[in-house]
């Protein structure tokens, strides 16, 4: 059996997502080598802390372009995480000197913003349990029933879409925050499945049988 | 929208899971901490609560070892805390699987570290724990040191002081009501959930499913329980149904998944 | 205190919850059993699943069996429906009445099956039932992790990965629904088996009074020896409808299963329940912490089964709910507790919004074959005492 790469660039906390690829009965692989990322089955690019940093650990150790080669152009299935959606987008304003955003992947037609609930009372992060409603069908949704759909979130960014199909799921938070998002053999999620038990062990289950 | 946690808390000394009647009293053994924490992720709590309360450098390998395991076979977040100084501390937390470390008495001897600690690895990962104690009819001191050194600060202002400090939460705890089962202090989180910017856990006191259901709709974030779920037979099971039931905004899973 | 606008069952039920309408998620599971259900295409998965075990090891399942009701229809279906070889696996609480064991003597005999037994040590029984009752208000502890945890030990020492229990918990609970295909495993044990204790919390609990050799049988195990084993552990009321009634039916004429009178519920439930002397007990014990007694429970099941009315359904629970059974002088003898001690300890775990009255309780009928229960008096080497975290 083939691993699952799940990219290591440099974050805190691949434990989990470690664990939980392993609970499902699969192999992985934490690494930042270009070939155990080719030879991979699927994909993971897990996510924790700021954008900035994050592009920067990317960039410096190559991996943008080995994402960008052996990952998007060969369609081999990428499940990205929490930072490591938003790292789909063109870009992010987190920390962004100056007012000039931040660069990401670009994978999507899609920019990275603080959350900005109209409700005073919500507080920063977006920070718990929180239930995500579906916008369109995917398999990594597939057999998780409606009353099961709530997922463990932390974050302070969130992303916003330009194209309504790349939109899986969203959850209220004051405002529409995007939840899942998904396009070709990329799929996205801004919550941790590794921390969202039962629910987030099914999605992380069906990524992984996943063959798009 | 987002949910009001339900969050069982561990006391861990020497790394074996304890519970006490306001800190000292009645000392009993709360089982295996590993398996009770499998136990509440088949419950479907929202997350774990991992405090040592007599930190050692021996006593933080076996809650290292303690937080790996339960990783293995758990996924849901864990805050663990229990003298954490530095930022190494933090770390090696980090590292063996924590979500969110907490913070308390270095908190309140160095306000700095706090902030330096959110800086390094992001607010949503420090919690800062405040324990408290009246001390005469009308006013309360935070304790520090594992409730044992009494300091000069109020609670409720120390609380509001902390979120400048850039910490992802708070966690507020009654030592007066520790184990004692009678309900939580919901003067106190009248006087601080409306003020804070950050969400605010409550903790010490709940006995009884209705004790819940006043702390979340006097606004708290979240309740911390202990005793209740060691030594009665309402169960975070219980708890959620009776709380959904009620309407409150709680995770309410369909059948048997969480 | 509400209860269901259906059935009976009050809110305290564990994770029961009602709808809009007043009636609860058990009400609306039967619901779904009776009509959402494509029970054909259930009895071909069944199929399709056997067919993958048999004739592949020693034997084609295990089969945990006690001799009550639902065990003995479960072992009829698998060898006599589905004419598989199993491994009956037996767990022995300590607390079998006499019938049970003439009822298993022609029920083993008319099938022909191969049986184990496995019996624990009573030292060690007896002060887990003590702990349990301590923390929770239920002595049951030993059994329940005993049948669940010791079976799936047995399961991967015999290598026989098919497991077929019985009943689906949605039939009377709402820990599973049925639109699931439960599985009886870890998370089942954790969630509504071991009350949320494991062998591992017992240890600590009992603070010496037992080694960790002491409870192995009842520690489950490790879910990577589950997984070489390919492990399924399946309930057949996931593949069959299950109607109580008619399988007692089935096992009386089939097998000649007798039934017999039982403490504490009206005498025409007289299959309900037979196998263990303790039950009125852990009736009477359910009844002090959250109102509900076991007629309660069986006229639940006749109302969702249209066997009866809610209003009939009200007069037998008045009738028998809430006695204080004669076994629990027998109880407070083997753990030597006094009357006042028990009820001390019971009541510490209420139910909200329950709440007991001690003093409008009556005294229920005697079982005819309670002078056979076994008085064997064996001394404490120190009493545990009544309270958590006494020393003993």
């Amino acid at each position: 059996m083939s691993h699952v790469a799940i990219v290591d660039y440099g974050i805190n906390n691949v434990r989990s997502v470690r664990n939980a690829v392993d609970y499902c009965g699969f192999e992985p692989l934490i690494t930042g080598d270009p070939a155990a990322i080719g030879d991979a089955s699927h994909v993971i690019l897990p996510g924790v802390g700021a954008f900035g940093d994050a592009m920067n650990n990317l960039r410096s150790r190559g991996l943008d372009g080995v994402l960008e080669q052996k990952v998007r152009e060969k369609g081999k299935p990428l499940l990205a995480i929490c930072l490591g959606m938003q790292l789909l987008a063109r870009s992010s304003e987190e920390h962004a000197e100056d007012g000039v955003p931040h660069k990401g992947l670009g994978w999507l037609d899609a920019d990275v913003q603080r959350i900005r609930p109209n409700d005073p009372d919500l507080k920063i992060p977006h920070m718990g349990w929180n239930t995500v409603t579906k916008e369109r069908e995917h398999p990594v949704l597939a057999g998780i029933r409606p009353g099961n759909l709530a997922f463990y979130f932390v974050h302070s960014f969130a992303m916003h879409c330009n194209e309504a199909g790349d939109v899986v799921g969203t959850a209220d938070y004051g405002q529409p925050i995007t939840s899942i998002v998904a396009r070709d053999n990329v799929v996205a999620t801004q919550f941790h499945p590794e921390k969202s038990q039962d629910s987030g062990i099914e999605l992380l289950g069906n990524f992984l049988r996943w063959n798009p | 929208m987002l949910k009001k946690r339900l969050i069982p808390k561990f006391l861990l000394r020497d790394g074996r899971l304890v519970k006490y009647v306001r800190f000292f009293e009645n000392e009993r053994m709360a089982g295996n901490p590993v398996t009770t924490a499998k136990v509440y992720n088949d419950y479907g709590v929202d997350e774990l609560i991992v405090l040592d309360i007599v930190p050692s450098a021996a006593s933080r390998t076996r809650v290292i070892e303690t937080i790996e395991r339960m990783s293995e076979e758990i996924f849901m977040p864990f805050t663990v805390g229990g003298g954490v100084r530095a930022p190494e501390d933090v770390a090696a937390l980090l590292r063996a699987g924590a979500d969110k470390v907490s913070v308390n008495s270095e908190a309140v001897r160095r306000p700095e570290f706090v902030r330096e600690a959110a800086r390094i690895f992001g607010d949503q990962c420090i919690t800062v724990s405040i324990d408290y104690k009246k001390v005469s009819a009308r006013h309360s001191n935070v304790f520090i040191d594992g409730g044992r050194e009494r300091m000069p600060l109020d609670p409720a202002e120390w609380a509001l002081r902390c979120q400048d400090l850039h910490c992802g939460e708070i966690l507020l705890g009654s030592i007066d009501r520790d184990g004692t089962m009678d309900g939580y202090d919901l003067d106190m989180i009248n006087s601080v959930a409306g003020k804070l910017g950050v969400p605010l856990i409550v903790s010490g006191g709940c006995g009884s499913l209705q004790h819940a259901i006043d702390a979340l709709e006097a606004g708290a974030s979240a309740v911390a329980i202990s005793s209740m779920f060691l030594f009665t037979d309402h169960s975070p099971i219980k708890l959620r149904s009776h709380l959904a039931s009620r309407g409150l905004n709680v995770r309410a899973g369909a059948g048997s998944r969480n | 205190m509400l209860s269901c606008n259906k059935c009976m069952l009050p809110e305290t039920a564990e994770a029961t919850t009602f709808d809009d309408a007043g009636t609860c998620s058990v009400c609306r599971q039967i619901e779904v059993r009776d009509t959402k259900i494509d029970w054909d295409d259930r009895g071909r998965q069944l199929q399709e699943l056997i067919a993958q075990y048999r004739d592949k090891g020693l034997y084609d399942c295990i089969v945990p069996y006690s001799g009550g009701k639902d065990s003995v229809f479960q072992l009829w279906y698998v060898v006599r429906k589905l004419g598989l070889k199993p491994l009956v696996v037996r767990f022995d609480h300590w607390f079998y009445r006499p019938l049970i064991e003439e009822n298993n003597t022609r029920v083993f005999k008319l099938l022909g099956v191969d049986v184990l037994n496995f019996t624990p040590n009573w030292h060690v029984v007896r002060e887990l039932m003590l702990e349990s009752l301590k923390r929770r208000g239920d002595f049951c502890w030993h059994c329940h992790t005993g049948i669940y945890a010791h079976t799936m030990q047995i399961a991967i020492r015999y290598e026989t990965p098919l497991l077929i229990w019985g009943e689906s918990l949605a039939e009377y609970q709402s820990f599973y629904s049925y639109d699931e295909m439960e599985e009886v495993d870890e998370k089942r044990f954790n969630r509504a088996m071991n009350l949320g204790i494991t062998a591992d919390d017992m240890y600590e609990f009992l603070g010496g009074r037992v080694t960790k050799r002491d409870l192995y049988p009842f520690v489950y195990p490790p879910r990577k020896d589950l997984m070489r084993i390919k492990c399924r552990s399946i309930c057949l009321g996931s593949y069959i409808k299950w109607d109580t009634k008619k399988h007692v039916e089935i096992i009386k004429k089939e097998l000649d299963w007798k039934g017999q009178e039982v403490e504490g519920i009206p005498p025409e439930y007289d299959y309900e329940k037979i196998e263990c002397f303790f039950q009125g007990v852990r009736d009477y014990l359910k009844f002090i912490k959250r109102g509900m007694g076991r007629t309660n429970h069986l006229v639940n099941i006749d109302i969702r089964n249209n066997r009866i009315t809610r209003e009939e359904g009200e007069k037998l629970v008045q009738q028998f709910d809430g006695k204080r059974p004669p076994s629990l002088d027998l109880f407070l003898d083997y753990l030597d507790l006094s009357e006042n001690q028990f009820i001390d300890i019971a009541t510490r775990h209420e139910v909200s919004p329950w709440q007991f009255s001690p003093n409008q309780v009556e005294r229920g009928k005697s079982m005819p074959d309670m002078d056979q229960w076994d008085r064997t008096k064996v001394a404490w080497k120190s009493h545990p005492g009544t309270e958590i975290g006494d020393k003993g």
